[in-house]
């Protein structure tokens, strides 16, 4: 009984509109009335949950991200990319996903990457005879990697809620990350041979690199600093987020003098406000899953699983189902928050490391950024290419499959996201 | 009444940019001490975690007023114009019941903490002070809605007024 009020009134305040922490907050109340339990538990629990000092790590990353991102660093980090993979066939959209890359190593945030890389890109893709459509489409597809590769703000989401390593998740997401800026790579190449789509002129030599490289390296440095803090024990990830915005602050005032002193308060408060969004539902969906578990219902979803099919193959195909259509419609952090506690102990009973888990759910739940028709990247492509939706929608299909196919195998070679874990250890 | 209208418009941003500053700099502090003085501070955590409390909760307004909460917005994109309008409003009066909920119980707890005389183990904060961030967070927030209804009952009636409905956009969540 308890259990249909939950989920019956959560879901009936998610088609009202309501936000999705009030919506689970209005559930809880509900299932307060009906079960007796005391009131008081949902409002000392949306301050016990958010008294971390790991979840502290979410603002401080979207902070550093966003005054590391304005301006200067991006189009140095383009530069870079260019000098890599510029000269291939399809070589300028090879570039998007290589900077959306580098992008991804200092910013956990997918959207915002989107816009600033998008906006410089889309216009010379078109200029070098591209196709509006696939350049809308190659930067909204590229911004999915950003979750992935460290530091990502849905890995430290996952970390809080499953009470996993955040730095060992960080780490699982670095190969994840890279495979599918190949995979999106070698279909641009694959698009750009068969259009005729030519590179840029210039060569590869070892100087431009370096010249570029240099040119870049205050941005280049920061995974290594974040990661190398992290896992050299120097500092625990939220600790690293606090030196990425001290160190971003410095680059972009004071070294690359592209940010004024006078934005950084709106900046700041902005981080805060993105923050507060995201923990409101924190906080309630922490009562939300603790109702849900006094109802036992997570065992008994994983006993219902383990009936339907004792195979691992099959039950995790069905939790990758699961996890794109709700991705699709809800929020990746959202949706990790909800998920992540009620999924987990399925995959614990079919033997997949929490870690290897947290790696399937970003990156599934990436994918959603780019599903039509409801993927927030689509929105932002569109909103700075002019290419419709519906246009861009049809046009984002090969790119959808070829994240299904990274995520495929990132699901079931549990080596790609812990083999770097392992050698670690 | 300019005081006023400058509170209205850059209230939260101010104190959210104050509260996060202050972490920021907190925690800084922290690693500088581990490292340069060889000593570790108790307090620059705790003093950071709590002020990130109230960051959220002061935060929470900002996101009704800046429009920001992360929402589903599927049934949005099917219903005509005036029907959103409509619903925004059922919306925007479910949280003003949960607010008061919240304010209510919260208050009790953080009355509660206070009447114990619970304090924090490194600062000797008392506890209730803390609590407290959720109901005022709440109470600026039950402001932010009632505007926002406002300005949503307005945009309706100029609606029927002028009687051409013109296409819509539909806001999308920001998610990272």
């Amino acid at each position: 009984m308890v259990a249909q009020v939950l989920f019956g009134s959560f879901a009936a305040f998610l088609v009202f509109n309501v936000p999705i922490g009030i919506a689970l907050g209005l559930a809880c109340i509900l299932a307060f009335l009906v079960s007796g339990a005391p009131l008081t538990m949902l409002a000392q629990g949306m301050i016990t949950s958010v008294d971390s000092f790991p979840l502290m790590a979410v603002p401080f990353f979207i902070l550093a991200g966003d005054l590391m991102g304005k301006g200067g660093i991006s189009k140095r980090l383009l530069t870079v990319a260019d000098v890599l993979v510029g000269r291939f066939p399809g070589g300028l959209a090879m570039v998007t996903v290589a900077t959306c890359m580098f992008f991804g190593a200092i910013s956990g945030s997918g959207p915002a990457t989107v816009a600033a890389i998008g906006m410089m890109i889309i216009p010379e893709m078109v200029k070098a005879g591209y196709d509006k459509k696939f350049a809308a489409a190659v930067v909204a597809a590229s911004g999915t990697i950003g979750v992935m590769i460290p530091p990502s703000i849905p890995m430290v989401i996952y970390g809080v809620s499953t009470n996993a390593s955040i730095g060992d998740l960080f780490i699982s997401g670095i190969l994840p990350g890279i495979l599918v800026g190949l995979f999106l790579m070698a279909w641009c190449y694959i698009y750009a041979k068969k259009t005729g789509l030519k590179g840029s002129e210039h060569g590869f030599t070892l100087s431009r690199l370096l010249r570029a490289c240099n040119d870049a390296k205050w941005a280049l440095l920061v995974p290594v600093i974040i990661l190398g803090g992290i896992y050299g024990g120097v500092f625990t990830p939220t600790e690293a987020a606090v030196i990425a915005v001290v160190y971003g602050f410095i680059a972009g005032v004071f070294i690359y003098r592209e940010l004024k002193i006078t934005e950084v308060p709106s900046l700041v408060a902005s981080s805060a406000l993105t923050t507060a969004t995201v923990l409101i539902i924190v906080g309630t969906a922490t009562t939300f899953g603790r109702l849900l578990a006094l109802e036992q219902i997570p065992t008994m979803l994983a006993n219902a699983i383990t009936n339907f099919s004792q195979n691992p193959v099959i039950v995790l195909l069905l939790i990758n189902l699961l996890l794109l259509i709700v991705g699709t419609f809800m929020d990746t952090l959202a949706a990790i928050i909800i998920l992540a506690p009620i999924l987990l102990p399925v995959a614990l009973k079919f033997g997949v490391d929490p870690i290897h888990f947290g790696a399937i759910m970003v990156v599934n739940l990436a994918i959603g950024f780019i599903t039509p028709p409801l993927g927030v990247n689509l929105f932002v492509a569109n909103g700075i290419s002019g290419v419709s939706l519906e246009k861009l929608s049809r046009a984002i299909m090969p790119f959808f499959a070829v994240l299904v196919l990274a995520l495929m195998l990132i699901t079931y070679i549990p080596e790609i996201s812990m083999g770097l874990i392992n050698m670690m250890k | 009444m300019g005081l006023l209208r400058k509170i209205d418009k850059h209230l939260e941003e101010y104190l959210l940019s104050f509260l996060l500053s202050t972490t920021v700099i907190l925690i800084a502090v922290q690693v500088f001490m581990r490292y340069v003085m060889h000593a570790s501070p108790s307090w620059t955590e705790e003093l950071a975690r709590y002020l990130f409390i109230w960051m959220i909760y002061i935060g929470i307004s900002y996101g009704v007023k800046m429009q920001r909460h992360i929402k589903v917005d599927a049934i949005m994109l099917i219903l005509p114009f005036k029907a959103q309008k409509y619903l925004l409003i059922v919306s925007n009066i479910l949280f003003i019941v949960f607010c008061v909920f919240i304010i209510q119980q919260g208050t009790a707890v953080a009355m509660n903490l206070l009447s114990f005389g619970q304090t924090s183990p490194a600062l000797s904060i008392p506890m209730g002070y803390i609590y407290m961030a959720s109901p005022i967070g709440f109470s600026l927030a039950i402001i932010r809605l009632v505007q926002n209804i406002v300005v949503i009952v307005s945009e309706l009636k100029g609606l029927n007024q002028e009687n051409n409905i013109v296409g819509s956009t539909v806001r999308t969540s920001d998610s990272r």
